[in-house]
């Protein structure tokens, strides 16, 4: 069952006579309803998402169709709960090689490792790594569609980075909405499976525009069941990181109560 | 008596006793051999800062010394804004204080004293999050009967 699948259900009025009704999981596409006090009528919202997938120094794709097809399937299994599914901009990921790019101009010349080194957040035009620099000029033309790249590896102890808008100093909106993916860290619990709350964490911090919340001096904090929280748990268990906001067990602050609209709001028109 | 009697019943006794002092010996080595630095399973980058720890935390249920005392008044002040702008900073002397400072052996209130309040509190557990909002470094110290018995280091998203 997922988002756009039809229910029917059937009634029993009187001896031998039924109703059937047809309902569809979250209202058509079509339809336009954000309200946080009815969500029963929000109607389906869909996240543009370019997938590149780097070589390795092997000439090999870092993920497979098939693993990143679990990924993104898992991406959808948790981001339903808020009508929002991840529309692909094209079927298949690209796969490209490595960018290299030869000495001009006193830049030097560049020719990527594999470990993507992000900068300090929030990032800023003379503080920006190359990779940085490189990976912005590979992003499709779409302001409105999250581009994923998978490499190797990251310089950093993290899963993923997320670009989003928030913690773009440069004033270069190139640098907005766009996330690096540590392949090597995304190995499940069991064989062959992958971390399933990675990519829809990172998904909500493009969406949401916001960074981690987790300071408890201030109540604002994301209970650890949360798919904010971070780090995210290692499988789909009952107790793991599953959630998006609002919560019935909410913190003090309220944390996380508008996140399932803000999303939903930003899902078709990035922030 | 005759010490042949005697004898048989003595050995058993004496097999008994010494077989129960060697287990309990052999018992608390086995423990001791669980208690060391660990690293999540995909924890794999830049922990040289922390081989210090890995290498001296062998010797956990008596608290390592500080090697160097200094640092202990200052580190809380240093990690203080770890959430939020100053987290890479936070990050960095944490790092550096891990070199020279031990927490194996040490209770969570031992801990919580030179380092401040944790980010999370668990009954086995201790998380400091230095985190600029992307993630960033996370340490977590873990207890097994009150006293830490291990330093992981998950990695962010």
């Amino acid at each position: 069952m997922k988002i756009g699948d039809k229910i029917t259900a059937s009634y029993n009025i009187v001896a031998g006579r039924t109703i059937e009704q047809e309902i569809e999981v979250f209202r058509p596409i079509n339809e336009n309803n954000n309200d946080s006090s009815n969500p029963w009528k929000h109607d389906i919202r869909e996240v543009k998402v370019r997938f590149v997938v780097l070589k390795n120094s092997l000439g090999k794709a870092t993920i497979s169709t098939q693993d990143l097809k679990i990924i993104v399937s898992d991406a959808n299994e948790r981001l339903a709960q808020t009508g929002i599914r991840i529309k692909r901009t094209a079927a298949t990921a690209e796969v490209i090689d490595p960018p290299t790019s030869p000495a001009s101009n006193g830049i030097p010349a560049y020719s990527f490792t594999g470990t993507f080194s992000p900068s300090n957040f929030p990032i800023a035009t003379n503080t920006l790594s190359s990779d940085e620099v490189v990976f912005a000029k590979l992003k499709d033309q779409d302001a409105d569609s999250i581009d994923i790249f998978f490499v190797d590896s990251l310089s950093i102890n993290a899963r993923a980075v997320s670009y989003r808008t928030g913690i773009n100093g440069t004033g270069n909106s190139i640098y907005n909405n766009w996330i690096v993916v540590d392949t090597t860290k995304l190995s499940g619990q069991e064989p062959g499976s992958f971390l399933p709350h990675t990519l829809p964490h990172e998904i909500m911090h493009i969406l949401l525009n916001k960074g981690h919340r987790n300071n408890p001096a201030t109540g604002v904090e994301d209970p650890d069941t949360a798919l904010f929280y971070s780090p995210t748990s290692y499988s789909k268990e009952v107790s793991g990181t599953k959630r998006i906001g609002p919560y019935p067990d909410a913190t003090d602050a309220h944390t996380g109560e508008a996140d399932s609209t803000t999303m939903r709001a930003n899902a078709e028109k990035l922030p | 008596m005759k010490i042949k009697t005697f004898f048989p019943i003595f050995f058993l006794i004496f097999v008994v006793v010494t077989g129960f002092y060697w287990r309990k010996i052999a018992i608390r080595e086995t423990t001791l051999n669980h208690l060391k630095v660990t690293r999540s399973q995909d924890s794999e980058t830049d922990l040289e800062s922390l081989s210090t720890v890995i290498s001296t935390i062998a010797t956990p249920y008596q608290k390592v010394p500080t090697t160097n005392q200094v640092n202990e008044p200052l580190i809380k002040n240093s990690i203080k804004n770890r959430l939020g702008g100053g987290a890479y900073e936070a990050s960095e002397a944490m790092e550096k204080f891990l070199k020279s400072w031990n927490p194996a052996g040490r209770t969570s209130k031992e801990i919580k004293e030179i380092l401040g309040l944790p980010d999370r509190e668990k009954p086995n557990s201790l998380t400091y999050l230095f985190d600029d909002g992307r993630g960033g470094d996370i340490f977590v110290f873990e207890f097994r009967n009150g006293i830490c018995a291990g330093l992981t280091r998950p990695p962010s998203e």
